[in-house]
């Protein structure tokens, strides 16, 4: 037999780095929603979500955690384009008649169109929002800091006492108004909200999948990983899409 | 007994470098208590007496049990009915005045050799690289000597009685052999005379099935539907949960 491979260049061990970005991503859209619930004022509101916002990219981990999550994305990315260019290469001639058995569902067969449409969401989402319009807000901050200064008096060092009051007014980013305004797009919402179905598309069959590709299938859970998996990507569907909805439809705030 | 006048869309293919297309075949009077091999051998007979070139396809034991049949029946391995070889398939099964479509095997690791051929050499190749226990040979030893648990023996009897006909490749989307490595290295995993060889087993069978160019298993279902023998998934996590392991702790 020739040279072994290694893990990462067998087919099971392409699957496993398949699953295991693939359940890590699903933390991340996780984290995600949990964050856009701030954008409800039921919940949040402008001020809440700003601030939380702006702890988020100011937190001395992000930039690790951002490079860790666009790696996650790429390895995704780059791995399900090789599997499928090999799956093509596996059958080059296809059948001229060609009938499904009943087990793949239309969500297992379409991954790649479904992942396709979500990652050309991912770069308009990322373009419009966390590089799009910067709006400012500007907040007193009510703390008042005491500067002591040092005033050199002919030659002599002398302790001025004076104390300046300083106001610190702080400017942040206002996402709460890009959010709003590129919802208050129907357009752009009506997009948004067909990008989060294709995405509850796909993690109706991704959740599940992966755990068989981890090798965790027993009769006695294999029910509930399947409900589980369907259940979520409704959850999912539907919890990004309250915001376009909200946004667009109800209450347009930022047209 | 009635009959069926049926149409047959057949590919002929001369060899594995050739093209090949549908061939349209009228065939009146088929017996619906006919196999559908029978059906197929009738029309080579009509073919070789017209002296044209009969339709090659593979077969051997007729009974379901050796897996050398395989043919494509309307778009899925082994035609119409679950857990039945195309061997084992009655004309019965068809309507008069269907249009049957009968195709090869496709995958780029099953090359075709003629028509309806296929050869599946790949299988056996998977095999040999760890399908297999070490035995000591001379006398038979006592039977119960090795206890089995009961529903290990169970589990691995259902992996091995897998034929090797193929049909989870010709059905899967990937062309994928996990369904049949998977259930080979589950049926050695399971019992006590493959512990021996159960780590490199599972790595050097998967590095076989890759070598082979079969694609990438993307845990569709199909070729558990396919299968005439009902080999489950189950078979297909069992081999990827060995083969993580095994990479772990094998030391080739
Ligand atoms: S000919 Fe042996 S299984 Fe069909």
């Amino acid at each position: 037999m020739s040279q072994k491979r290694t893990f990462l260049n067998t087919t099971v061990g392409k699957k496993v780095l398949m699953s295991v970005t693939g359940l890590m991503l699903f933390g991340f859209l996780t984290s995600h929603l949990v964050g856009n619930f701030l954008l409800l004022d039921a919940i949040g509101g402008r001020d809440a979500f700003n601030d939380y916002a702006h702890w988020l990219i100011t937190h001395p981990a992000i930039i690790p955690m951002e490079i860790g999550l666009f790696a996650v994305f790429v390895i995704h990315i780059v791995t399900a384009v090789k599997v499928s260019l090999a799956s093509k290469a596996a059958r080059p001639e296809s059948y001229a008649v060609r009938n499904t058995l009943g087990k793949s569902t239309f969500f297992s067969r379409s991954m790649l169109q479904s992942g396709s449409i979500i990652f050309v969401f991912l770069v308009v989402h990322l373009y419009t929002f966390k590089f799009g319009t910067e709006h400012k807000v500007s907040q007193i901050k009510d703390n008042v800091s005491k500067t002591t200064e040092l005033a050199v008096v002919e030659g002599e060092i002398k302790v001025d006492t004076t104390t300046i009051d300083t106001a610190v007014i702080e400017s942040k980013r206002d996402l709460y108004q890009t959010v709003v305004e590129n919802f208050a797009k129907k357009w752009y919402s009506l997009l948004y909200i067909f990008a989060m179905i294709v995405m509850g598309f796909h993690l109706a069959h991704g959740f599940q999948s992966s755990f068989q590709t981890l090798g965790l299938n027993h009769p006695k859970y294999n029910c509930c990983v399947k409900g589980i998996s369907n259940f979520l990507a409704i959850c999912f569907a539907l919890g990004y899409s309250v915001f376009p909805i909200y946004f667009g439809f109800i209450n347009p705030i930022g047209g | 007994m009635s009959t069926l006048n049926l149409t047959l869309k057949i590919w002929r293919q001369r060899s594995a470098k050739e093209k090949g297309s549908l061939e349209t075949h009228k065939m009146d009077n088929v017996s619906t208590d006919m196999s559908f091999l029978e059906m197929l051998d009738i029309l080579n007979d009509k073919l070789e007496r017209e002296g044209k070139e009969p339709v090659i396809f593979d077969h051997d034991c007729r009974e379901g049990i050796c897996g050398m049949c395989s043919l494509f029946i309307n778009g899925k391995p082994h035609g119409p009915e679950r857990a039945t070889t195309t061997c084992q398939l009655h004309m019965r099964s068809f309507k008069d005045g269907e249009t049957i479509t009968i195709e090869p095997w496709r995958s780029s690791a099953f090359p075709v050799v003629r028509d309806l051929m296929v050869d599946r050499s790949a299988f056996d190749r998977i095999i040999q690289a760890g399908g297999y226990t070490s035995a000591k040979t001379g006398s038979a030893p006592e039977a119960n000597i090795i206890p089995v648990p009961k529903e290990n023996a169970d589990l691995a009897m259902d992996a091995a009685t897998c034929i090797g006909c193929g049909a989870c490749v010709a059905s899967c989307k990937n062309a994928s052999a996990s369904l049949f490595t998977s259930a080979k290295v589950s049926h050695l995993a399971l019992l006590p005379q493959g512990q021996v060889e159960r780590t490199e087993r599972a790595i050097n069978m998967v590095n076989q099935m890759d070598e082979e160019g079969f694609g990438h298993c993307t845990n569709e279902g199909e070729c558990e539907a396919a299968c005439p023998k009902e080999i489950t998934v189950e078979n297909i996590a069992r081999m990827n949960r060995e083969f993580i392991k095994a990479s772990a702790v094998s030391r080739g």
